[in-house]
Order: C-alpha cells, then structure tokens, then sequence
C-alpha cells in the first residue's frame, strides 16, 4: 500500500506544481505538513517549474479607478462614502482581490492616485501634485518597490492621454517579471497630433526625439485611461469615442488608426484583449450579446476583423430580464477572463470554459485594470540564489525594498502586509458602512459568491458556475445608480 | 484523420499485447491501448514485447484500473478530431463539449478510490509513464488538501511531522497572510 512517504520526490513535485496558482496559502500548508514538503516549495527550481507548469501569471485581483472620500465618522473611525457634493473628492485606486489567497492585503486604497495600466506584474499610477504637476509611478505590489518617473516634459492638461508600463528586461518571459527593468511608453493627442514620450530605466529619463512616423489625427478622438493591450512589440489604445483603436510600436514608435468593427457601438464600452492566437482581439456588449472580434492577422491595412464569438449574457449569467445593458470592464491577458457588469454586480467570465463567477455585487462603475501575478510562500529565505528576478527582495511578499526615489510615496503604504493600525487609508476598515459599493471590504459575509471571501471551507464546488439569483440585481439599482453619478463626476472632477 | 483506416492501421489496431502484472495475471490489451504507456511504447517499438510485458511494480489490482483507463482514453484519442480548447475557435461545437463531458466523468469515476490506490496509481502512471493518468491522479492529489489544514494533511497522507516547533513558528511568521 502506497502512502505519501512511497512518492519520491520528483511525484511529490508532479503533486505539488498542481496546486492552483492564485490560491498560494495552499502551498503554504503543504510545506507545513512535513520538512520534505517545505524543502520541495522553497526549492528555486520547483518555482521556476510551477510558473512553467501554469504557463500564465494568475490573477491576484483587479485595480480600479473608484473617487470617493472620506470623511471623518461619528465614531472616530473613517468611513467611506459615495460622493457628496459637500465632501472633498479624491482619486482612489482601490484593489480588489479576486483568488482565494494571495501575500497582497485582502482589499486597499491608494489615496490621491489613479491606476493608468497594469502589467507585466507592475502598476503604472498617475497623481497631482498641484495644478498641472504631475506624477506618474511604476509601483509592483509584490515587492513593494515602486519608482517615481522623472516630471512629465508635458502638462497633462487636458486629459487626452493614456500610458503603459511594460518589462523590458532582455530574454524574460513575462511570467514572472519583477525586476527593474522596465519601459513606459506615454501617447497623448495634442493639436490634433499624436505625441509619444517613453521612459525607459535604461536611460532613467523621458525622451521624445521628433517623430515623423506619427500619425496626424484629424477626428475627434479623445484618449481615456483605460486598459490598453499589448500585442508582439505593439500597444493599442481605444480612441473615444469609441470608433478607433490607436496603434504604437514600442519598437519604430510608429502610429497607426485602426477601425473598431463597425458593430461596436460608440456608446458601449470597448475591451482590447490579447487573444490566445497572439493578436488583437476587442469585446463589446450589444443587446446583451457579448460579442468578442479578432484583427485578422493578415489583414491588409484596413483591419479586417472577424467576428469569434458571440456569447448571450442572458443565458450565462442566468438573468431573466436586463434593466440596463451589460457594460464589458475588463479582461485578463493570458488567462481569458473578461470582466462583464451588470446593473447589479460584476462578473467574471472564463472565456476557455465559459465558467462564470460573481465578483462583487454592486457595481464598480468603471474600467478595472486585472493585476496578474505570482505570488510564493517565502520560506526561510529561500529566494536567495534564485535565477530569477524576485530574488533581489529578501520576501517577495511585500516587505521588500523600498525604491521609493523621488518622494513617491504610494498612500501611506498601507498595503503592507503587517495590517497596521493605520486604519485611514485602508479600505477594509471593518466598521464599513452597509451601502456596500463604496465600501471595499471583501469580507461580505453573506455573499458566498464572492470571490474575494478565502474559501478555507470543505466545498469543492467552487470551480463550477455561479449562478445567481435575478433578485439580486434589483436591490443594487440605488447603488448602480449612486455610482454611477460618481463615475460621471470623478470622470470630469478629476480636473483639479 | 477523417479517411476510414487503411488496412495497416487496421492490422496494428487489432494487434494484441499480453501484459503480466506482478501478480503473474495476464491481461490481453489492444495496441492502441497499451501504447497510451510510453514505457510499453517503447518496448513494442523495441520489438520485445513477444511472449508478454512483465510489469513487475504493478499489481494486478491496479494494472486493471490502468487498463480500464487506457481502454477509454484510446477510445478517445482516436474519436477525437484535433479538438482544440482555444476560445476564440470552433471548441463550443456541441459535439465536442459533449465528447470532453463523456470523458470527464469518467474521470471522475476512475478517481472514486481510497488514498492508498490513489498513490498506487500515481507510482504505475509513473513507471507506465502515461502522461494523462498521471496528470489525473497528481491532481487529485492536489485538489483534495484544498481548505485542508497542516495537520488534517498529515492525518490525510500519513504524513509524519518532523519539523521543529521553532521551524514551524518560522514559516508561520514568514507566510502570516497565508493563515488571515
């Protein structure tokens, strides 16, 4: 009879790369059980094979842009409050954790930031400083390093304008990037023109050397900070309204315009999405039909897109009738999930398997920015010796270095992971009012769909579809109502 | 793929192989069957498969549940059509969902067994080197300690503990989100 103690360890191994990769307290309890299982975890070898092994980052959570203040309460403590006219308002970048474990703080806010983009395991956040001054940050919540980017040789005024972090370290795979190597690549619209700036680590400065391959921009086109995609050696940004995509290469710095398929509506939100083939992919919800188009690759220069699927979110998220339509809110490079909210929650839905799950049941009223990556037990110091990059921070978990270079604090770094005392600034301050989209406490005790709640229990169904029940939506219309007046206000107050 | 067989792939098709567990029972296996183990592969390619496969590690208990595996999952492999997971592609044809359904809960019913045959199976994957099976029983193996705590591990997998209060105190501490 065969018992644990009969594997060796390369089966052990085979066991163990096999446990999920966004619920990392699993392995965690694993390499509790015995020292053979510890040694197998803290092995750089067996991380290097588990990242191999899942072969794409997992999800940890999702940033977005959410303006709220905060206001003293009666109590003392702080509370979090939709938007009042007579409260000060304030840009918030508020994280909400999607998988069941991960060595990022359960939920957070970043106060006086916005997020601009994420990837390649790094944030890119943007705040003000006074009027016209402006700052932008390239922060990894895993290391905790962050890095103020030199003042921008341009006034961000007005806000036509998006950016994009991406690792620029030579030979990385992108599974696992924390290191300091990175590229920044900024595009604004001004006088009609597309203007680029990059930043480069190589370099530590912006340049913006002429550029005649630029495209002169004869619309209307308006650049928003949402998600842009990255695509071989390009990036591409929506232009709002929604009828054009714009086209960079990270490489020559050309510009290019590229149609949207005719069938995405102006007035519904636009995902780019990196498909699974290597191209660009876009989603829209029309009439409730989540409909997803690829670029054909051989396209001529028109851009011919091809229609991939159509999904009827009717039918999938088992709602019977729609007060409003679907909006998409995002999508997770690498792992196929795209975000879809409706009036009364958002969901997540895995394009591989069609799998559906409830994240939250209020609205989140804007854009969110997945965050996707690895996250490991440190173990006895482990990461010592390792390969890869993550070995510079003694724990890749947060307490690391400090790069903080250039006054960029990040909010009182209250995302570090001793849970201070220091409860202004964090989101999950217990005492959370009840008009629940405002607050981001992921502990909604009686929402077993929510993916944020650790799920220590005996259940093993978690991996099949959340259903949800139509009487959901219609007890968070205030709330979609509420937030949406705060999307619309926060969108133009952001102005100083 | 979609051409009916030639007389060849049809003679090898019904080619039998005798594999003898360490036990000393013979079982009568197809060859498409047998080659989903890469070991057995080799040896038939290797033309030493005359007068039957000693398996010396595996019982006859287990080499039926691997067989009664490779027989379905043969099955399968020559139905399926270059069946292709992508999203974006032709994978929500009906046909194949139902097909991928079929096998998946035959999966789920090979894996009804008690820990013991669990691990049993993993060492014949292994030493059969039949990459699915293996795949399978691994992840089993991993999906059953989910929500499980350090200790019920132990009781699960007889797992005797052998670190020090001090060394468990550590990891504790260096992983104290891991236990929020």
């Amino acid at each position: 009879m065969a018992s644990a103690a009969a594997l060796s360890d390369e089966l052990a191994e085979q066991i163990l790369l096999r446990f999920p990769a966004d619920d990392p307290a699993r392995l965690v309890r694993a390499a509790l059980a015995c020292k053979r299982a510890r040694r197998l975890v803290a092995d750089p070898g067996f991380r290097r094979r588990f990242r191999e092994f899942h072969g794409a980052a997992p999800m940890l959570g999702f940033f977005l842009n959410a303006g709220v203040v905060s206001v003293r309460a009666a109590g003392g403590g702080r509370r979090w409050f939709p938007l009042d006219s007579e409260r000060e308002l304030s840009a918030v970048v508020r994280f909400v954790p999607t998988s069941p474990s991960s060595c990022l703080p359960r939920a957070f806010d970043l106060r006086d930031w916005r997020v601009v983009d994420a990837r390649h395991g790094r944030v890119l956040l943007h705040s003000w400083t006074e009027w016209g001054n402006t700052r932008l940050v390239v922060w990894d919540p895993i290391t905790d390093e962050r890095r103020g980017l030199p003042m921008m040789p341009v006034s961000l005024y007005p806000d036509n304008w998006n950016a994009a972090v991406l690792c620029s370290a030579a030979g990385c795979n992108h599974l696992d990037c924390h290191g300091k190597r990175f590229t920044v690549v900024f595009v604004a619209i001004k006088e009609m023109k597309v203007v680029d700036y990059t930043f480069s680590t190589e370099d530590d400065l912006w340049s913006w050397p002429p550029n005649p391959g630029a495209q002169q921009h004869d619309e209307d086109g308006h650049l928003h900070l949402e998600p842009s995609a990255l695509v071989g050696n390009k990036l591409y940004f929506v232009l709002q309204p929604n009828t054009e995509i714009l086209e960079y290469n990270v490489g020559t710095r050309e510009t290019a315009l590229i149609q949207l398929p005719l069938d995405c509506s102006s007035e519904q939100r636009t995902v780019l999405m990196t498909m699974e083939d290597g191209g660009l992919g876009v989603a829209t919800v029309r009439k409730s039909k989540l409909c997803l188009w690829s670029r054909e690759i051989d396209s001529d220069e028109d851009g011919g897109w091809a229609q991939r699927r159509v999904i009827d979110l009717k039918t999938l998220l088992r709602i019977r009738s729609l007060s409003t339509s679907p909006v998409v809110a995002g999508f997770a490079n690498g792992i196929g999930v795209i975000f879809v909210q409706t009036s009364g929650a958002l969901f997540m839905i895995d394009l591989k398997s069609s799998r559906v799950k409830k994240v939250r049941k209020v609205n989140v009223g804007s854009n969110i920015f997945p965050y996707m990556s690895f996250c490991y037990p440190a173990l006895g110091g482990v990461s010592k010796g390792e390969g890869s990059s993550v070995a510079s921070s003694a724990g890749p978990c947060g307490n690391g270095t400090q790069g903080g270079d250039e006054g960029c604090d990040i909010g009182g770094g209250e995302h570090s992971h001793d849970h201070s005392s220091d409860d202004e600034a964090t989101a999950s301050d217990e005492d959370d009012d009840d008009s629940s989209w405002a607050t981001a406490s992921d502990e909604d005790d009686d929402d077993d769909c929510s993916w944020a709640t650790v799920s220590n229990e005996e259940d093993d169904d978690d991996s099949e579809a959340m259903t949800s029940d139509e009487d959901d939506y219609e007890d968070d219309d205030c709330a979609y109502l509420a937030s949406l007046l705060l999307f619309m206000l926060v969108t133009e107050g952001e102005l100083p | 793929m979609a051409s009916a067989g030639s007389g060849d792939e049809k003679a090898a098709a019904a080619a039998m192989i005798t594999l003898i567990s360490s036990d000393n029972e013979k079982f009568e296996v197809t060859e498409a069957t047998a080659t989903l183990s890469q070991t057995i592969r080799h040896m038939i390619e290797d033309g030493c498969t005359d007068g039957g496969v000693p398996l010396p590690n595996v019982t006859s208990k287990i080499l039926a549940r691997v067989i009664e595996y490779c027989k379905k999952h043969a099955t399968a492999a020559a139905g399926e059509e270059g069946s292709s997971s992508s999203f974006s592609d032709a994978a929500f044809l009906e046909v194949d969902r139902a097909f991928l359904e079929e096998l998946e809960e035959f999966d789920d019913a090979f894996l009804e067994v008690d820990r013991a045959t669990l691990f049993d199976l993993i060492l014949a994957a292994n030493y059969l080197d039949i990459k699915g099976l293996l795949n399978l029983t691994c992840q089993k193996v991993a999906d059953s300690v989910k929500g499980k705590t350090p200790e019920q591990i132990r009781e699960m997998y007889n797992i005797v503990n052998d670190l020090t209060p001090e060394e468990e105190a550590e990891i504790r501490r260096e992983t104290q989100w891991a236990f929020e």
